[in-house]
């Protein structure tokens, strides 16, 4: 299963407004949602919106990358273009419907 | 003793009714695949096979073959809506899931004919006796069990993570964790079933005392996870995120 486009979009930002390269770019997304709880194939724009206004400025300044609020920034903005893919449903959201029995 | 043991399985049965009608019901609007399975599941297992389960222990396979045929039929099949109920929710691209799902119905039926042969045949042996097939039949029930538990906790954990940024709710957070308890609890009565069918002692007290445990404990994660009391839904609602991890 493939990386979705919330996550895809975040390492092309990453990549293109830091210093980290494409590997750093990519390892620093995955290990932040991971942190999140979320997962980086089902990730949609609206959870990586809140990881980047909550966790991402932290995991960037850790790894010495001093403006990342403007890149937090800047991709919580160029998130609001990616559409969500609804193709597989997730298990909260079963466990949602089925307690709203 | 009795009372404890009847107490446990009455609260089982009802509440699994409740749940299954619950979810019948919900399956009937949306036609969703998880309500299904989780449905035939609880009917299967639960409102019928439990109760059926245990008069197999007061009549013997020649005074009652039919329900000695049907319990097996009637618990593979719970078995199998519960295997595809994880599968279908928690794994629904994986190709390993599939292949152990496969594998556990192949165990299932391979543990029926087995079963279905021995009890037909001039002089079957008692059910203690038949630790192969036995185990055939258990293994994949305890795997289905242990599976859900293995995966409802794993996401448990992630949805905690989600919390503690909003990413998720505390309804549904405790939903999947006792969903991951209730599961738990079948898995542990399947073993010990096992262990006490191979000893004999099925039906002594420390392990109706534990069945009777297990079944109440069952009980009250099915009924709070899918029919949650107003005093529940609020108690959780008023936690923060902090204190509901």
């Amino acid at each position: 299963m493939a990386d979705s486009a919330a996550f895809e979009l975040a390492c092309t930002v990453l990549e293109r407004d830091t210093p980290l390269s494409r590997l750093e770019a990519r390892g620093t997304i995955r290990l932040t949602i991971k942190a999140a709880g979320l997962d980086s194939r089902s990730v949609t724009p609206d959870q990586m919106a809140v990881v980047a206004a909550n966790l991402l400025s932290g995991e960037l300044a850790s790894r010495g990358v001093g403006d990342g609020d403007r890149v937090c920034s800047t991709l919580r903005r160029e998130l609001d273009g990616v559409e969500t893919s609804g193709a597989v449903e997730t298990p909260d959201a079963v466990f949602a419907r089925l307690g709203g029995v | 003793m009795e009372i404890i043991a009847g107490l446990s399985v009455g609260c089982l049965i009802l509440t699994a009714l409740l749940v299954a009608i619950k979810t019948f019901a919900l399956w009937s609007r949306t036609r969703g695949t998880p309500e299904l399975m989780l449905a035939m599941y609880l009917t299967c297992c639960t409102v019928i096979g439990y109760p059926l389960t245990i008069a197999t222990t007061r009549f013997s396979p020649a005074e009652m073959l039919p329900l000695h045929l049907g319990v097996p039929v009637l618990m593979s099949a719970g078995v199998i809506c519960l295997l595809f109920f994880t599968l279908k929710v928690f794994r629904p691209a994986a190709l390993w899931a599939r292949v152990l799902v496969a594998l556990a119905i192949l165990m299932l039926a391979t543990g029926g004919i087995a079963f279905f042969f021995e009890l037909t045949s001039e002089t079957p042996r008692p059910i203690e006796q038949l630790l192969g097939v036995n185990l055939i039949n258990t293994i994949p029930i305890a795997f289905a069990y242990f599976w859900a538990t293995g995966e409802s906790l794993g996401y448990y954990r992630q949805l905690r993570l989600r919390l503690r940024l909003g990413l998720a709710e505390v309804a549904i957070v405790n939903r999947v964790l006792l969903w991951g308890l209730m599961t738990l609890a079948a898995g542990i009565a399947v073993v010990i079933g096992l262990i006490g069918m191979v000893l004999g002692t099925f039906l002594s007290a420390p392990f109706v005392l534990a069945f009777s445990c297990l079944g109440i404990a069952h009980a009250s994660c099915l009924f709070l996870a899918f029919h949650p009391p107003g005093w529940y839904t609020d108690w959780l609602t008023r936690r923060t995120p902090a204190e509901a991890i």
